[in-house]
């Protein structure tokens, strides 16, 4: 059974400026005594939580507020500060990085395992996949083709099938997954719907309340690093955009 | 289903940063076993970057073959003239010197850069760092594996003896691949780090050739530059002790002594400082 548990995960940041790398400055700063204390940023401050099997969790907040530091954790490609990470099932994290782009030199037979096997999946696994992604991308008669051939809607074609082939228990996204040209779009709902419904948990970082109400049932508000609110979707959307409308009021009033 | 993450293994991820010393060398020995046992991945990963950079062209890694081989042609006939060397025992000299020098060097480059030039893979999947240092020495292994037929065809031309003494080779051959993984794992954390380490060895790189047995032999030289410079150079144990029994030269002990010392350094460093360095990597590599 997926799970994840976290035990006041604390995640700390600190701030180089490009003159602490400056080697004149590291000089002058050093002969003058003069030492400036980094700037330590608290991306998560203290965040306790447990996902169970079933769930289907948005997370919400201001950019900065940690969102994404918080997929980063529990996806393990970030060591919390302090604190206990625990999860259970097997993960794929969607975080939007190099490792999820396709090889433009090679073809798109070889990129179907390449990509499969950067998220972790062994090499095996991914051939036995190949039928079901050409199947899916409809790019039979292009599949042996080096993918700078193709065009960008068949690159994102291609893309969204191979991570969609994958059966993880765990589901991480960051602002969701995009889904390629119009024709495609209806046949890759569905699929995406499986995909994600597949999954034992999933929790999706999102600024899109619409993107949030189509694969959610609760959510998290984040500010500050901290849990302003965990609990049932619309609640949580409710008041974090009551919130935001206050702010806005209030920096108003402040001009007049 | 192949996992994308096996429930069999010690592997847990990341400790936190403010875990003990105990913990962090218990997480870094978990990832270096995890990445070994992943060596489908790993392998897979080298084999594609290879191929995907030769991708255009008819010779594919050959090209390095080729190059080397010539390289190695012009070496022997000018320096074999200058140290009055015969060139069909100079020739297969130069050669494995060159071929294991190239893998070593490139080994050592590759490490260097493994976490920076990782960093987006690093900050996006979850995986033993190790996989990453093991890829890059596969990619050197696979264009040294290319390299080697030259020593083939010394063989096949009868220029170096075919004993069993050339088994010797083999371990040494496995030794340059523990010493490749655990210097990737110190180097490129220290990389990581502290950015001017990586144009530091690169220079290094850069003239080391010139300190190492390739281009001429160890006694060609005065005894005060051979243990005054030689003697401090890594790379001269290696390439010793990877050529003598390739091309029928005595097996000195100094050479196997020599590399000895140098492998145990590089694990002991690689353990110490890849268990420090290890929680602490994708924040040094943010980009």
């Amino acid at each position: 059974m997926a799970h994840i548990r976290l035990g006041n995960v604390r995640a700390q940041y600190q701030l180089l400026t490009v003159l602490d790398y400056n080697l004149k400055h590291r000089i002058v700063d050093t002969l003058r005594r003069k030492t400036t204390p980094p700037v330590t940023i608290d991306a998560l401050a203290g965040i306790d939580l447990e996902i169970t099997e079933g769930s289907r969790l948005g997370l919400v907040g201001a950019n900065g507020a940690g969102k994404s530091t918080l997929l980063a954790i529990m996806a393990g490609v970030l060591p919390p500060t302090s604190g206990s990470v625990e999860v259970h099932g097997r993960v794929l994290a969607l975080l939007g990085g190099a490792a999820e782009g396709l090889d433009q030199e090679a073809s798109g037979r070889a990129n179907i395992v390449s990509l499969g096997v950067q998220l972790g999946e062994t090499p095996t696994a991914m051939r036995r996949r190949i039928d079901d992604v050409i199947e899916f991308s409809g790019l039979a008669s292009r599949i042996d083709h080096p993918v700078y051939s193709y065009s960008t809607g068949m690159q994102a074609r291609l893309r969204f099938s191979i991570l969609t082939s994958l059966r993880p228990d765990i589901l991480l996204l960051d602002e969701g997954l995009a889904t390629a040209d119009a024709e495609f779009t209806q046949r890759a709902d569905e699929r995406l719907r499986e995909f994600i419904s597949s999954a034992g948990i999933v929790v999706l970082a999102s600024h899109g309340d619409a993107l949030l109400r189509s694969q959610c049932d609760t959510a998290i508000w984040l500010d500050q690093g901290h849990i302003r609110e965990h609990g049932e979707l619309e609640t949580v959307l409710a008041d974090y955009h009551a919130s935001y409308a206050q702010r806005v009021e209030d920096e108003h009033s402040v001009v007049r | 289903m192949a996992a994308l993450e096996s429930p069999r293994s010690g592997w847990t991820g990341y400790a936190p940063l403010d875990a003990s010393s105990r913990v962090q060398l218990e997480a870094a020995l978990a990832d270096i076993w995890e990445g070994l046992r992943r060596w489908r991945n790993w392998s897979y990963l080298a084999v594609e970057n290879v191929k995907n950079r030769y991708r255009r062209t008819v010779l594919g890694p050959w090209w390095l073959t080729l190059q080397m081989a010539l390289y190695i042609a012009g070496i022997s006939v000018v320096f074999g003239h200058l140290l009055h060397a015969g060139l069909r025992s100079f020739l297969p000299y130069v050669a494995l010197g060159m071929i294991s020098f190239t893998l070593l060097t490139g080994i050592t480059r590759a490490g260097a850069e493994v976490f920076v030039a990782g960093s987006s893979t690093l900050r996006s999947t979850r995986q033993p760092l190790s996989t990453l240092v093991l890829r890059d020495v596969a990619i050197e292994f696979i264009h040294f594996a290319h390299n080697i037929l030259l020593y083939v065809v010394f063989v096949a031309a009868r220029l170096v003896p075919l004993s069993p003494k050339l088994l010797v080779a083999l371990p040494i051959v496995l030794l340059i691949a523990v010493n490749g993984l655990f210097l990737g794992l110190w180097l490129g954390s220290a990389v990581a780090r502290f950015r001017d380490v990586q144009p530091l060895v690169n220079s290094i790189l850069g003239v080391i050739i010139f300190f190492s047995p390739v281009f001429y032999r160890l006694n060609d030289l005065s005894s005060g530059i051979r243990n005054g410079l030689l003697a401090w150079n890594p790379l001269t144990y290696l390439i010793s002790a990877f050529r003598a029994p390739l091309i029928g030269a005595p097996l000195a002990t100094s050479f196997y002594v020599g590399t000895a010392v140098v492998t145990v350094v590089n694990v002991v460093l690689g353990l110490v400082v890849f268990a420090r360095a290890r929680s602490r990597l994708p924040y040094w590599v943010v980009s």
